[in-house]
């Protein structure tokens, strides 16, 4: 690989347009950044930035427009024509190969370490040794991917990205899988490097932009609407440049309900994919008509504890209590009949059958009920009306009722699955992750109907990774690290630092 | 005890054209494709094979340059037809099953054509002769099992250890696990995924290839249309079996060919036991391996059969 070790003191991006088919997903964008600068691309999903920063990287040709670097046009027919000029980028989901090493994933694009019939490896090791020096970012060369946290990933993909040679970074949501303590932990690692480096970052968290940026370009429907200084403006004031209009989420601020507990779990355990045990001796007790909001990192037995109440994973040992009857164990038909509703965390393909169109999807779970079916025959008239019911009451925007689910976008396709579970009048509702990836908008309505389904007394399990979304909705906060619950406290007690201190698994009376 | 040495050195050269075939396809499955065509591609390497030295060497001894004439013929063929694959596959992204049946049928269909013209009824070549190994061939049960094969076996063997290096231990076979598992990772970072998935199936194309001639030329020394006899589907199975890593599939490459030498003996035995069942036997085995092995999907190509479009949206 030829690298120019020549410093890029400007880089420009002048009119970039990029249609795909049905969507203008760039319409004439220019933004620059010099030496030094971190630039925050800021906007809401299906924005555009993703798509821009994967043209900048050769990934995407745009069809209008051209880049520049230190005033000279480039073309970048694939990523390693941006390799070479000193570009790098993390992507958001990580592009790491699981079933290889730390030090694979590098050599991958390592291309000095290529001989034809050998891999060069120390030469890797060195590299990365090298760098994680000079950065303070300490990486096991040796262990395979997926034995990593997502942290750990996370550094694996700066470290790749250096190792490569990169002096141009570029970062889409590095903290969007991170706990606070590990995004705290990043920024400062940014602000450290972006001395020797420009750094780009996509982000829709607007503390973090205000903690890293010097500038900020904010995007909308694949336009950029604004330019400036970041400390010239505040928060609210970027929010509402993003979504076009001020937007405050929701709050449960009403008093705890006195329910009665509703679904209770006792001493669960679970087995993960890989066999070992993801939930030990779990107990968690809800009652009805109040949000339990579940707070943890990701992979700490999250999926494992929805998919075991939802019969879609064995339990080893343990009860379910579910209204007075132990459903563990019982097919996913039997808990459905039993009142349970379900938001799964994998929308696209857990929630909804994707080729399958939006009234179909909306029946999925009703289709022996007499309401929509007679004896071996569909009930059409009955299908379109609940369609276009619910199509209206809970503003899912398509073009009618019997296209594809899956041509909708992450908001449609959620509220589809929200219309679907409420619809059903549930005793019971499981939302794993209900906004993740979601524009503000659509997370504004999605929250609202939780709150008002809780109003009518129906109790709710909401796990999440976001604590914004736990502590403006949750009655009571659970947090579970390693498989077990740390500690259950009321919503008064809970903030962003307690959260975030138990959900690294620190228990509250030792010190940090 | 003669029983069983019979058993063992039958088996081992039964079990080289499912080796070299199977770890063939364990390039393409690494490299995200799986190719149902092994098949086809093996019965045009069985006809191109025994071709060369039955019509350039016929009448006379057939010299051993011939024979490896056609055993580069069949590996020159099963490479093309690897590239057209990916031609269909990889540029075009047909869907590899049907594609790979399409090739199956294109495969058998035209190699028993070709031999109708060109040869026509059934004859034999005298193939490749063994080469028991001076010395080591003369120790009791030990040379006879494993030394005293032609030399393909020997070969074979040594393929094992060699898939294994390229494999785990050169650049190309970096990349070609690291397309075969997260292709967009692989494209991130600057590896062009279709080249490599090409390169992946001409390789395991020509392996294909002499997989087939081998069993024409130093197996069953003639042709006939069933020579294939459904291993290159067996093939197919045993990379799963073996979860893409060379050793497993030689064991299981092994183990479906010890199970059919045993029925073979069974049947010379005279033991009265229906030969149906007894033919029945490898196939049976291999498909409750399968049903008991379980996925091992840390370690296997996870984008397998998926292809590859870096501008679609996730």
């Amino acid at each position: 690989m030829e690298l120019t070790q020549k410093k890029i003191t400007n880089l420009r991006m002048e009119h970039i347009t990029k249609r795909f088919p049905g969507v203008l997903a760039s319409d004439d964008i220019t933004l620059e950044i010099s030496e030094g600068q971190i630039l925050a691309l800021v906007g809401e999903n299906g924005a555009g930035k993703t798509t821009l920063m994967n043209i900048l990287m050769g990934l995407y040709q745009p069809d209008e427009g051209r880049i520049l670097i230190n005033g000279e046009e480039v073309h970048f027919r694939s990523p390693n024509d941006a390799f070479a000029a000193g570009l790098g980028m993390v992507h958001q989901q990580y592009m790491l190969v699981a079933n290889m090493t730390v030090l694979e994933n590098i050599a991958l694009g390592f291309k000095a370490a290529w001989s034809p019939y050998k891999l060069d490896l120390g030469m890797v090791r060195d590299r990365i040794t090298e760098i994680a020096k000079k950065y303070g970012l300490v990486v096991d060369p040796d262990a395979y991917i997926w034995q990593l946290s997502v942290g750990e990933q996370q550094r694996v993909e700066l470290v790749k990205t250096l190792c490569l040679g990169a002096r141009f970074l570029i970062l889409d949501e590095p903290t969007s899988a991170l706990t606070p303590q590990e995004t705290d932990e990043l920024i400062v690692l940014l602000k450290n490097m972006s001395s020797e480096l420009s750094i780009i970052f996509i982000s829709h968290k607007l503390q973090e932009v205000k903690d890293l940026s010097d500038k900020i370009t904010i995007l909308r429907h694949g336009a950029v609407v604004f330019e400036g200084n970041t400390h010239e403006h505040s928060p609210s004031d970027i929010a509402a440049l993003m979504t076009g209009h001020e937007v405050d989420l929701p709050l449960n601020e009403e008093p705890a309900p006195e329910g009665v507990p509703v679904l209770d779990i006792k001493n669960l355990n679970v087995k993960s994919d890989r066999g070992f045990l993801a939930l030990k001796d779990l107990n968690l007790t809800i009652s009805s008509g109040e949000i339990v909001g579940l707070a943890g990192v990701s992979g700490n037995g999250q999926r494992e504890l929805a998919e075991a109440i939802n019969g879609l994973r064995k339990v080893e040992s343990g009860e379910i209590q579910f209204y007075g009857e132990n459903i563990a164990n019982k097919s996913p038909h039997h808990i459905i009949e039993a009142g349970m509703g379900y938001i799964p965390e994998e929308r696209n393909t857990e929630g909804i059958v994707p080729s399958f169109s939006l009234k179909e999807n909306l029946i999925l779970k009703d289709t022996e009920h007499d309401e929509f079916s007679n004896h071996a025959f569909l009930k059409n008239k009955a299908i379109d009306k609940n369609a276009e019911d619910l199509r209206v009451k809970f503003d899912i925007r398509s073009p009618n009722i019997s296209i594809a689910a899956g041509s909708l976008s992450g908001g449609n396709i959620q509220k589809v699955i929200l219309a679907r579970e409420i619809s059903r009048r549930p005793k019971f509702l499981i939302a794993v992750y209900p906004i993740r990836g979601l524009d503000l908008g659509a997370a504004e309505f999605i929250h609202k109907q939780l709150l008002e389904i809780r109003r009518e007394g129906i109790g709710i399990l909401l796990i999440s990774e976001e604590l914004d979304e736990i502590l403006d909705l949750s009655d009571r906060v659970a947090v579970i690290f390693k498989g077990q619950i740390q500690k259950v406290l009321d919503r008064k007690d809970a903030n962003r630092r307690s959260l975030g201190i138990l959900m690294a698994g620190v228990k509250d009376d030792q010190t940090v | 005890m003669n029983f069983i040495v019979n058993i063992l050195s039958l088996g081992i050269p039964f079990s080289v054209a499912l080796l070299i075939a199977s770890l063939g396809e364990m390039f393409n499955q690494r490299a995200g494709v799986f190719n149902l065509g092994c098949e086809g591609i093996m019965a045009m390497g069985a006809f191109l094979g025994m071709l060369v030295p039955y019509s350039i060497g016929q009448g006379g001894p057939t010299s051993g340059m011939y024979n490896v004439l056609g055993l580069g013929l069949a590996m020159v063929v099963g490479a093309l037809l690897g590239i057209f694959f990916a031609f269909v596959v990889v540029t075009f992204r047909a869907p590899q099953g049907i594609a790979g049946i399409g090739l199956q049928m294109f495969g058998v269909g035209t190699a028993g054509t070709l031999f109708r013209h060109f040869i026509g009824g059934t004859q034999s070549v005298p193939g490749i002769g063994n080469f028991p190994i001076p010395g080591l061939s003369k120790i009791p049960f030990i040379g006879p099992i494993f030394f005293s094969h032609n030399v393909l076996v020997y070969l074979a063997f040594l393929f094992v250890p060699l898939a294994w290096y390229i494999l785990f231990k050169t650049p190309w076979g970096l990349r070609v696990r690291a397309v075969g598992t997260n292709p967009r990772a692989a494209d991130s970072i600057g590896i062009q995924v279709n080249k490599v998935r090409y390169q992946a199936l001409a390789v395991g194309g020509a392996l294909a290839g002499l997989a087939g001639a081998y069993l024409s030329l130093a197996q069953v020394k003639m042709f006939s249309d069933e020579i294939i006899a459904g291993r290159g589907f067996i093939a197919v199975a045993l990379v799963y079996f073996g979860h893409w890593h060379p050793v497993k599939i030689m064991g299981g490459a092994l183990l479906f060919s010890l199970a059919q030498a045993l029925q073979l003996a069974i049947q010379g035995q005279g033991i009265n036991f229906p030969y149906e069942f007894a033919v029945m036997l490898p196939y049976v085995l291999v498909i409750i391996v399968l049903a008991f092995s379980r996925e091992s999907q840390l370690l296997g190509p996870t984008s397998l059969g998926i292809p590859f479009n870096r501008e679609k949206r996730i």
